[in-house]
């Protein structure tokens, strides 16, 4: 726990001076949410078939599916960047030169990222709650469970990207990669349903699919998070020691090639 | 039998340089042996890309060689994060540090990472600030700091959990007099009480500073130890080693290490 603090710590302390970036990314994200709520209203008179069945409101939709997209890039970005900036400081090396195991230094690197990831959901959801999108019941009790198993489920994405970025100085590839993949596949902008019969099977096993479900039933409040919970708690298990392992190989790789600080 | 806490045998090491379609490998040492006992010293000297940076991450575990062995503390560093843990390391050019936070910072960061509790950090903050002369530089952004201070504040992070090895890697380059001697004696200190130090330099001073023997690395093999400049001239401690100078003479010499080093040591 004092080292998780301690990233945190430090990255606060980096960056408090941003006040005006926060309050930028504030408005930007209100006309996103606004954007959309336009768009919910002129798709919901269309009354398509999938949105009717979305409790009627394309904008309750749309606006879950993007602040957990948002939350899930961030995460990814702040991984690649914490490293990519600790090659370039030359701090990655007295970093590995601790006794913290190294996908440790990676996460911990990415955790203030991934924590303005939330704040930046929260602000999705205030806004949302603003424009009568959020359903203020009992279900909200789950959300803390959600983002948390949501969060943990993020990892392995991050930890792919740090990787990436140990072996060839850049993580965007990655960054991009999932959120494309997660536009197209996670029910973000439009329904799992709608995509063509053989995609969905690969939508279905996308857990970023099952993260977007499990906020979506929570600020609902129509049906229980908990299948969605389960299933991205089962591939945490999986996915996140898998990861962590390849992450610390691509050390080992990048000492065997002499590159770990490589600028 | 003293276990050596530094040992280099046989070991060869190469970078792959140019575009991928036309790769090669640039060997950069050939067959470097190198033995440190707990409380001995060494300055590396050598020309620009003799390799004495390569000897240094080898032995911080941040290069693997390509053949031959490394071993601190009986382990192959780069396969233990316990054992590089009990290294302290400074690389070149003052990096190293977050450049957004203050020295201070910088060091309660790493400290936390050491697992060091919050008061016993402040207390070895303290003493390294009197020990290095951090001064201002603790509570000035790394970023803003000169080049010297960047330099302390690297060692004193390096010196923050009291490692057993310590690799410097051009420590003094940027400091002036004072600073520098304020560094070889916060070395040499080290040292008395058991660590093995070994440092690049480019300085003529260094090795004296430290009492220590000096290596030199040519066309990828260490090629001599000798003795300090300024011990071998005059036959006696500087004036500002003195103090400290009975360690030096109770010093066993390193396996690899030449005849001119053990006469004076005998001198000594």
């Amino acid at each position: 726990m004092r080292t998780w603090l301690a990233f945190h710590r430090r990255d606060t302390r980096e960056r408090r001076s941003r006040l005006l970036a926060g309050l930028a990314e504030g408005s930007g994200i209100l006309l996103t949410v606004v954007t959309f709520y336009f768009l919910g209203e002129l798709v919901d008179r269309g009354t398509s078939g999938e949105v009717a069945r979305l409790n009627g409101s394309y904008f309750a939709f749309a606006v879950n599916g993007i602040a957990m997209a948002g939350f899930l890039a961030q995460t990814v970005r702040g991984h690649s960047r914490a490293l990519r900036a600790a090659q370039l400081e030359g701090t990655l090396e007295p970093m590995l030169m601790t006794p913290v195991p190294p996908w440790r230094i990676a996460v911990g690197g990415a955790l203030h990222e991934m924590t303005r990831g939330l704040l930046r959901l929260f602000v999705y959801l205030g806004f949302a709650t603003a424009l009568g999108a959020v359903a203020l019941d009992g279900q909200l009790a789950w959300l803390p469970v959600v983002l948390a198993v949501a969060a943990l489920s993020f990892l392995p994405f991050g930890l792919l990207a740090a990787s990436y970025t140990l072996l060839l100085a850049r993580g965007e590839p990655v960054t991009y990669l999932t959120n494309a993949g997660t536009l197209l596949l996670a029910g973000v902008y439009f329904p799992s349903s709608v995509l063509p019969a053989w995609l969905q099977p690969v939508s279905l096993l996308y857990p970023v699919t099952h993260a977007v479900q499990a906020l979506r039933s929570v600020t609902s409040g129509t049906e229980s998070p908990l299948a969605s919970l389960l299933w991205l708690l089962g591939f945490t298990a999986v996915a996140l020691p898998l990861t962590a392992w390849a992450f610390q190989r691509c050390v080992l790789v990048a000492r065997r090639r002499g590159t770990l600080g490589m600028t | 039998m003293v276990q050596p806490q530094v040992a280099l045998h046989a070991v060869h090491r190469s970078y792959a340089q140019g575009p991928l379609w036309r790769r090669e490998r640039r060997p950069v040492l050939r067959g470097v042996d190198l033995s440190l006992d707990p409380g001995e010293a060494l300055v590396l000297r050598g020309d620009n890309g003799a390799g004495k940076t390569t000897v240094l991450r080898l032995i911080a575990g941040l290069v693997v060689p390509d053949s031959g062995s490394v071993e601190v503390l009986g382990r192959a560093p780069h396969r233990d994060g316990a054992t590089r843990a009990r290294v302290g390391w400074v690389g070149g050019d003052g990096q190293g540090l977050f450049p957004r936070l203050t020295g201070r910072h910088n060091l309660e960061f790493f400290a936390a990472l050491h697992a060091l509790p919050g008061a016993e950090t402040a207390r070895r903050i303290a003493a390294l600030d009197e020990e290095l002369e951090l001064g201002e530089a603790l509570d000035r952004r790394a970023g803003e700091c000169s080049t010297g201070m960047k330099a302390r504040l690297t060692l004193a992070r390096a010196l923050l959990h009291e490692p057993t090895v310590l690799l410097l890697d051009e420590v003094t380059r940027s400091l002036d007099d004072h600073h520098t001697r304020a560094v070889h004696r916060a070395l040499r200190r080290r040292i008395e009480a058991g660590a093995t130090v070994i440092a690049s330099s480019h300085r003529a001073d260094d090795a004296a500073g430290l009492r220590a023997p000096e290596g030199t690395l040519r066309d990828g093999e260490l090629i001599s130890h000798a003795v300090p400049t300024a011990e071998r001239a005059t036959g006696a401690p500087t004036t500002e080693t003195r103090d400290s100078e009975t360690r030096g003479s109770e010093t066993r010499g390193s396996e690899t290490r030449g005849s001119e080093t053990r006469a004076t040591e005998e001198h000594g």
